[in-house]
């Protein structure tokens, strides 16, 4: 049979950097297949499969050396719009991948950029809404659907025009379980129509079923190979090893139950809601919220898309006003007012939260207590960092800063929203460690995540929203 | 029932504004001007925007009268002209402007593009910005709550204390976060074929009704007026 995809001896190096990022890359796949790409972040997955939809060396620019085919193309010589009947990408942000505000027709969008009729455009959209069972998204504003929601449509999107090729760069990584389910029975239809898809991933355990091979990335090479039967052999302590999140999540599900029953604990926390009713009084989102929130733990907060955790987040730090009930700290009762001024959210996207021009005035604006910078860098690895900007540091290192200026601000409720989502195995881990050195301090810590091996492993109990 | 004019339409009232504002209209002609450029909203069922703007726009001609007959204090004075007249002749884009972003969907804008055979490297950064508007209604709001945490442009007094810290704490984290936004929706645009070259369909109904020529021809009276040397 002859293969879809070959690369043959690719080295990629981009525009205005010094080494190149893809090295020696070699490897077939064949029609039908389904292979899983996965490797640290940094380990060049994103970069290979931007060779393999034709962004670049197109779009974003840099050396390519070595034959890199998709289908008939050849990265390098090909227009980017030689790719579109060909390969369908899909990618990892739900929010920045959707080209217009209604879900009809972004769907529409591709069929009319190669002109076709309207009563066709209107036929395959029908077709494929109902195959894909989406036909419920339809004529709905995309501002106003879930991650998950806005996923399945981009997903949809990338099959308008039936492409024989999916590139699929970390779809799963801003999802929910749900979600995620339902993005994996998409991929399984697929695969039985015989497309061919590349899976670039470090969280493993929802692609198992169909997944042929396994290739490792580690630092712009490829490091190993493994086909499905071999692969589903390695433990997750071996994964971890190689930066890699588990294959079987099955230990950690159980650990969550237990965590989670630990909650009836009666002892007094120093933040305490009593019959919270929170959202809008057009809308309630919960209602009967009495929890309990003790110093000196992490403290999980659980559940599926859409059952209130950014409500009650932001009802516990201020941003919005409970309907009914009160929010206690050490028994007094709290305005919103003051609840703001004591708590601190590290939103997700961590670019929202950066306002300085240097790292060390960014932990500095609006702070109490600035005699404690020095330890504070210290304790968070940020010296080599601080005169650096602080857009131009990795997500990690921003998360890091951000945490920073909570402290010496003197935040005693810190909310972290998905902290580790995207985030491999041994940077999940790095975080995980930071928790435990900031549950030392006097401070009520929250986690709102969907990341199971995180909440398994860090957190000390886990309250689980539901419906 | 709501009637909204064509997106060709808005660009060319856009268009129109700015050529307005370049040359100096007398007082009537300014006046049909405004009540030209305001007649849309009442179709489209945005009457307290309207109304907001005729507002804005009366006192301007209310200060003026004052401020002819009555200032001499050169600071206040100075300020005051500002918002009379240097605003008075923004007004008119203004009212385009907020027209347009209000009534006119993405698919809409780019809809427009194509029927006017906008090349390709106009189209594509034109159709990103259009994408923009609704992503920065939600970043302004998160970027918001973040600086509430920070303690910082809180409320209005920092605002007027500090006016140019409070716009950079602002503005810094959405041009940060915009240049990230505009990649990505650049990628994800040219991997559904926005580039190819070609005739593109659209699903997006646009067609002249006589309601948008009406308004073409409304959009020069000024214009014309002006070139007449009419002066009512």
């Amino acid at each position: 049979m002859k293969s879809i995809i070959k690369s043959e001896q690719v080295s990629f190096q981009y525009l205005h950097s010094k080494a190149p990022f893809l090295k020696d890359i070699n490897f077939e796949v064949y029609p039908g297949e389904c292979v899983l790409i996965c490797g640290a972040s940094g380990s060049g997955k994103t970069s290979f499969s931007r060779l393999l939809n034709g962004i670049s060396p197109n779009y974003i620019e840099g050396n390519l050396s070595g034959n890199m085919h998709t289908a008939n193309l050849n990265a390098g010589e090909a227009d980017i719009e030689e790719y579109l009947p060909i390969v369908g990408s899909v990618f990892q942000n739900p929010k920045t991948q959707h080209f217009t505000v209604d879900t009809t027709s972004e769907l529409a969008f591709p069929l009319e950029n190669i002109g076709m009729e309207l009563d066709d455009i209107r036929q395959q959209i029908q077709n494929k809404a109902v195959s894909f069972q989406i036909s419920h998204l339809l004529e709905r504003n995309i501002f106003k659907l879930s991650g998950g929601e806005k996923q399945q449509i981009a997903f949809v999107s990338a099959n308008m025009l039936e492409p024989s090729i999916l590139v699929l760069d970390e779809v799963t990584s801003n999802l929910d379980q749900e979600a995620i389910n339902r993005i994996s029975k998409m991929v399984k239809n697929l695969k039985k129509k015989n497309i061919t898809i590349i899976l670039f991933e470090h969280r493993l355990s929802w692609a198992k079923d169909f997944v042929d091979r396994y290739i490792l990335f580690e630092e712009g090479k490829i490091k190993n190979e493994w086909s499905a039967s071999e692969f589903n052999k390695i433990t997750n302590d071996e994964l971890h090893y190689l930066g890699l999140r588990s294959m079987n999540l099955s230990p950690y599900r159980e650990d969550i139950q237990e965590k989670t029953n630990l909650l009836t604990s009666r002892e007094k926390g120093m933040l305490q809601t009593k019959d919270l009713e929170i959202g809008y009084p057009s809308h309630k989102v919960l209602s009967r919220v009495n929890l309990n929130f003790q110093s000196n733990k992490i403290i999980g907060l659980m559940g599926e898309n859409g059952t209130g955790k950014s409500t009650l987040a932001n009802t516990l730090t201020g941003l919005q006003a409970p309907i009914s009930g009160e929010i206690l700290w050490q028994g007094k009762k709290m305005s919103p007012k003051q609840l703001i001024k004591k708590s601190f959210l590290v939103m997700q996207d961590m670019n929202y939260q950066l306002f300085s021009d240097s790292v060390e005035n960014e932990i500095l604006l609006g702070s109490k207590h600035p005699e404690y910078l020095e330890e504070v860098i210290e304790t968070l690895n940020l010296s080599p960092y601080r005169k650096r900007h602080p857009m131009s540091l990795s997500e990690g290192q921003k998360q890091r800063v951000a945490i920073a200026s909570a402290i010496l601000s003197g935040k005693e409720l810190i909310i972290f929203d998905e902290p580790t989502s995207g985030l491999d195995y041994l940077h999940m881990e790095r975080f995980g460690q930071l928790l435990e050195r900031l549950k030392t301090t006097k401070r009520v810590i929250v986690i709102i995540t969907h990341d199971e091996e995180l909440a398994a492993k860090w957190c000390d109990s886990i309250i689980h929203l539901k419906k | 029932m709501k009637r909204v004019l064509d997106p060709r339409v808005k660009l060319l009232l856009l268009i129109l504004a700015a050529v307005y504002i370049s040359i100096q209209l007398s007082f009537p002609i300014e006046l049909i001007l405004v009540f030209i450029y305001i007649g849309p909203y009442f179709l489209a069922g945005l009457y307290s925007l309207a109304i907001m703007f005729l507002l804005i726009y009366f006192s301007q001609l209310l200060l003026s009268q004052f401020l002819v007959s009555h200032m001499n204090h050169a600071f206040v004075t100075y300020i005051l002209s500002f918002l009379v007249f240097g605003l008075r002749s923004l007004l008119p884009s203004m009212i385009a402007g907020t027209y347009s972003i209000k009534t006119t969907t993405v698919s809409e804008w780019i809809a427009a593009f194509k029927k006017l055979y906008f090349p390709n490297w106009l189209l594509i950064p034109l159709a990103v910005i259009a994408r923009f508007f609704p992503t920065i209604r939600e970043d302004y709001q998160r970027i918001r709550q973040a600086m509430a945490f920070r303690g910082v442009g809180t409320n209005l007094w920092d605002l007027v204390k500090h006016p140019i810290q409070t716009l950079e704490y602002l503005l810094i984290p959405l041009l940060m976060n915009a240049t990230q936004v505009a990649e990505d929706l650049t990628i994800s645009s040219l991997t559904k074929g926005l580039s190819l070259s070609g005739k593109h369909t659209s699903i997006v109904p646009l067609k002249l009704t006589l309601y948008d020529w009406l308004y073409v021809v409304l959009a020069f009276i000024p214009l014309v007026l002006h070139l007449g040397g009419v002066y009512l």
